[in-house]
């Protein structure tokens, strides 16, 4: 057999064959080598031994031989006395010196902490971390990039921009799934082959996990989303623990035969995981020598991902909530004025209930840092939701932040067919795989006619294509104008939906609401509107989804187009009303306040609303709110109410409160602020619940919150203080670990903004830690941090 | 699993009191959302407990196991079983999306969730003791690091030892937090004399530590 060099190599696969090596672990167990330690020591403490592996691999038959350097990262080789550059740059060498010339592949492992959300590495971090391993791979020749056993798809995508931003290395990716068919971190193989197939890898694929028998359905969803040639890495059967020794269930002929089914099944680069040997290889090159890689065809699907979800666009209409977007919505400009992204978290949230797929970010105004903003947001939305993003931005270089740090397949919004739009924007769609909305628009504004709107159109569709962008990732908005100004184009647009779906074939979006600026009742046109475009082919419409009017459209189309199959959905959404505790008789007579001890969130809006009649707001927060949630807080203390009542309360006060802060802007008074405090979960900390519940409680009590969050930077809450200029800063931690980011932030504090005072809570803390530490105040619960905020303002009003 | 009503109430504060209706109603619920999140996965093995002078640790590299109270947990014992287990992340990701709707909630399913991973490591214990008395050996109680003098530096030790990044994706940040949150390591030791059956009990653990799940005197 001649070997291959890496020009054959990129000819060859996917048309051919191509074999990877077995495990390594397993043969450095069989070699008598303790396990538990760090094997990448074994390159130089034992690097015969190494050698010998690879050269009994590469006399099997393997085309590529992978370095012994899985967890060669600057985390995992902390304590080591060799460095990332120390182990790679000797690894590579013995795979190269003990193959006989065959290639070689860097082989990277995961980092061995999760990425946020998840955990606390930032992304930037783990790029960095996979940077260094393979500048230091390609320094030392190593051929192609292997990164196998990847459970955090984020991690993957981390782990793939260092490895093409910093190499010219082919790159093979496989993740480990499990045996619900997810991998840790609960992606799916038809995800991850939608979000990695489009980032410029050489094979994805599956590794470890499982046996090869148990791959067989992750091969044949991957096979079905992806183009991309397929590598397998199976476990010899699934691992049994016999007198603590992990072994492995099946036979070289076994793992072979199955291994031929995964070939059959659309797998054209193979090679073994856990519990394989060169024995494995050979069969596994013996069992396919008659058979040639199935020529896999992807179905050609619109999909946008999250890291956990795909949704197909097609067939059934996609709602694209339009709510995160500044525009004409006061209270979201002051929240990104003020550095909150609350806000845009709930909208997320209500949009995402109320049946959005897909949610559009815009955080676009003039007074931010749009980029920071953006970056911000769509972590928030990250940290809750699975809900695939459409990232909506003017500026090339916010779009470039968004598309680093999104955990799936997003939606550019927008590319248009102005020259200077295809040339920014279509070359980020395609480095980073994603989707593109194209406006029919270009140097000459919007088109008038149907006919002219196909054109550009058809423009931005032969520039994607030309750049490599595949077509299904292209989407055409044909833009609606306003039927108040431009009533007769209304139609124009309708009618180029149908057209350029019939021309190009290519998915269309559309932003619905536009339609009826100017004219009052704007619900019902944008529902009549939408039932137009729907009919005329709309795929995926833009709009507000709580609006009543537009799901009774959507729900009544999909009865009336066939989509909803013996009117299933539609029967079943008009059987169970929700039964909520809506004003009932004897509800109405209940006292704002009792309606407050009882924590009845529900009811408590119209409540409010009715006293507004006879009272004024700050009269009902005074006479009212205060004494309840006094009250209840006594009970509390007594032990008579516990936490998840007394939050219940807390909660129905700020439902209430929300009503009333409306009724005060209204009138155009001020915002109720008895002053400002920065809360924050210190640095390292991910704990957040408690500090989730003493925010309620501020706010409750009529003090204006900003939430930077969870494991923040002394540095940002500093920043942030002085920027804003704020006096008192509540600090959570609950590790004895994170106390010391605790103290740290306090100093810096000091040092930087000595009039600013700080307030500090959390499990592990005393009043004698807190003193010792140098907080200003120890807050041993929520109601305690009221006192100590409301004496601290009254102090500082004297 | 069984996840018991009672210690739910018990880390809510409620002590052996019954809760109100609204939030008995709201524990079931929890309890079924946490059941449907949840993906229990835990790994577990035996070692050798080796006295180096006055060192503790057992075979495997890194792993000493510091402090007077670990010394004490396995004075009699020649092995013990170090285990490590998780629900996973989706339960956490679900307790951030509820705690941004209705906070109340997302407290009474984080302390479901709490009362999960007990469970979870309850069985896991069992399942050591059932093992240990066929080879005529008693098991002590679980003994996690964080409990009395045993440094939660061991942590990320143990996970390396058992593979658990790899295995059941848990993993340890640089502040030696475990994520996924809901997630448990501990040591059993198994000894040829019945075990002290006094639990490992909250009044012995870090003396004035305002800890909100302390077992009280009610």
């Amino acid at each position: 057999m001649i070997d291959l060099n890496i020009f054959e190599l990129k000819r060859k696969i996917g048309k051919e064959f191509i074999f990877f090596d077995g495990a390594m672990g397993t043969m450095l167990q069989k070699s008598g080598l303790p396990s538990g330690g760090l094997p990448e020591e074994y390159n130089f403490t034992h690097p015969e031994i190494i050698a010998e592996i690879h050269r009994q691999y590469s006399e099997a038959g393997a085309d590529i031989i992978t370095t012994n350097t899985f967890g060669a990262n600057e985390i995992k080789l902390e304590d080591s006395v060799y460095s990332v550059e120390d182990v790679i740059g000797q690894a590579v060498a013995l795979a190269k010196n003990s193959s006989g010339g065959k290639l070689v592949a860097l082989d990277i492992g995961p980092i061995g902490q999760l990425i946020e959300p998840i955990g606390d590495l930032s992304f930037e971090r783990a790029y960095q971390i996979f940077k260094r391993q393979v500048l230091a791979g390609a320094q030392a020749g190593a051929d192609v990039i292997l990164i196998e056993t990847v459970s955090d798809l984020h991690e993957m995508k981390a782990a793939i921009f260092a490895a093409r931003e910093n190499s010219n290395l082919p790159v093979f990716a496989t993740m480990t799934f499990q045996d619900d068919g997810r991998t840790l971190t609960g992606t799916d193989p038809e995800t991850m082959a939608h979000v990695i197939g489009r980032l410029g890898v050489a094979a994805l694929g599956v590794n470890c996990s499982l046996g090869p028998s148990e791959l067989l359905p992750i091969v044949a969803s991957m096979s079905k989303a992806t183009d991309v040639p397929i590598m397998v890495q199976p476990n010899a059967g699934l691992p049994r623990i016999i007198d603590g020794m992990t072994s492995f269930g099946i036979s070289a002929q076994d793992f072979a035969e199955k291994t031929a089914s995964l070939a059959k099944a659309g797998a054209s680069v193979l090679g073994g995981c856990c519990g394989s040997t060169p024995e494995f290889i050979i069969k596994v090159i013996e069992m396919t020598a008659d058979l040639s890689p199935v020529s896999i065809e992807a179905i050609k699907s619109t999909v946008v991902c999250s890291s956990t979800k795909t949704v197909h666009i097609g067939g059934d209409p996609v709602l694209i909530g339009e709510r995160i977007n500044p525009t004409g919505k006061k209270f979201l400009k002051e929240a990104l004025k003020r550095g909150s992204f609350d806000q845009i978290v709930t909208e997320a949230i209500l949009q995402r209930e109320a049946g959005a797929s897909i949610l559009d970010v815009n955080v676009g105004i003039r007074e931010i840092d749009e980029e920071l903003a953006m970056v911000k947001a769509i972590r928030e939305i990250q940290d809750v939701l699975d809900t695939p993003i459409q990232i909506d931005s003017t500026k090339p270089a916010v779009l470039e932040a968004a598309l680093r740090i999104i955990n799936g397949k997003p939606i550019i919004n927008s590319v248009s067919g102005e020259e200077k739009s295809l040339d920014s924007i279509l070359p980020l769609a395609k480095k980073y795989g994603a989707c593109i909305l194209g406006l029919t628009l270009d140097e000459n504004g919007i088109p008038k006619t149907a006919e002219e709107r196909l054109k550009v159109a058809g423009k931005i569709i032969r520039r994607a294509l030309d750049e490599g962008i595949p077509k299904e990732d292209i989407l055409i908005d044909c833009l609606v104008l306003t039927a108040s100004a431009q009533q007769k184009e209304v139609s124009e647009t309708i009618k180029a939906i149908t057209l350029i779906k019939n021309e190009y074939g290519v998915k269309t979006i559309l932003g619905i609401s536009n339609v009826s600026f100017g004219l009052p009742e704007r619900n019902l046109l944008n529902g009549t509107f939408l039932a137009m475009a729907l009919t005329a082919g709309l795929d995926a419409p833009i709009v507000d989804p709580l609006c009543r009017n537009i799901q009774n459209v959507v729900k009544t189309f999909r009865v009336l187009a066939g989509k909803d199959e013996n009117a299933a959905d539609y029967l079943n959404s008009f059987s169970d009303q929700p039964k909520t505790d809506a004003v009932s008789p004897q509800a109405s007579k209940k006292t704002l306040g009792e309606i407050i001890v009882d924590g009845q969130k529900g009811i408590v809006k119209d409540a409010t609303l009715e006293m507004l009649k006879t009272m004024d707001a700050m009269e009902i927060v005074n006479e009212h709110l205060i004494p309840a949630l006094d009250f209840v807080g006594e009970q509390y203390e007594k032990r008579k109410l516990f936490l998840p009542q007394l939050i219940r309360s807390a909660e129905t006060v700020k439902s209430s409160f929300e009503i009333l802060h409306e009724h005060i802007s209204r009138d155009g008074k001020p915002r109720l602020n008895k002053g400002g405090i920065i809360l924050a979960t210190v640095n390292g900390d991910v704990h957040d619940i408690g500090k989730n519940i003493v925010k309620t409680l501020l706010q409750n009590y009529g003090f204006e919150i900003l939430d930077l969050g969870k494991n923040v930077s002394p540095q940002t809450i500093v920043d942030e203080a002085l920027k804003n200029d704020i006096k008192l800063v509540g600090l959570s931690a609950l590790m004895t670990t994170t106390v010391d980011a605790m103290a740290e932030t306090i100093k810096l504090l000091h040092l930087n903004h000595p009039s600013c005072r700080t307030f500090v809570g959390g499990a592990v803390l005393s009043p004698e830690l807190a003193k010792q530490i140098e907080a200003d105040y120890y807050g041993k619960d929520a109601r305690a941090a009221v006192s100590i905020a409301q004496s601290f303002f009254k102090q500082a009003l004297t | 699993m069984k996840i018991d009503r009672q210690e739910v109430r018990r880390y809510l504060g409620f002590g052996k009191k019954t809760a109100d209706g609204k939030t008995e109603k709201a524990i079931d619920a929890c309890i079924t959302e946490v059941k449907r999140r949840m993906h229990p996965r835990e790994i577990h093995h035996t070692f050798n407990i080796i006295r180096d002078g006055g060192q503790l640790r057992v075979d495997a590299e890194n792993l000493n196991l510091e402090g007077e109270s670990i010394r004490i947990h396995l004075s009699k014992s020649r092995l013990c079983v170090i285990i490590a287990a998780t629900l996973g992340p989706e339960i956490d990701k679900t307790i951030r999306y509820i705690s941004r709707k209705n906070l109340s909630e997302a407290i009474i399913m984080d302390a479901a969730a709490t009362a999960a991973i007990e469970a979870f490591c309850d069985e896991i214990e069992s399942s050591v003791i059932s093992q240990a008395k066929e080879n005529a050996l008693f098991a002590t109680h679980r003994f996690s690091p964080g409990y009395g003098d045993l440094p939660l530096s061991v942590q990320p030790h143990i996970l390396r030892a058992l593979d658990a990044p790899r295995k059941i994706g848990l993993t340890t940040t640089e502040k030696l937090v475990m994520i996924p949150r809901k997630s448990v390591t501990a040591i059993i030791g198994l000894q040829e004399h019945t075990a002290s059956s006094a639990k490992p009990h909250c009044k012995t653990c870090m003396p004035g530590l305002q800890c909100p799940y302390r077992k009280g005197d009610d």
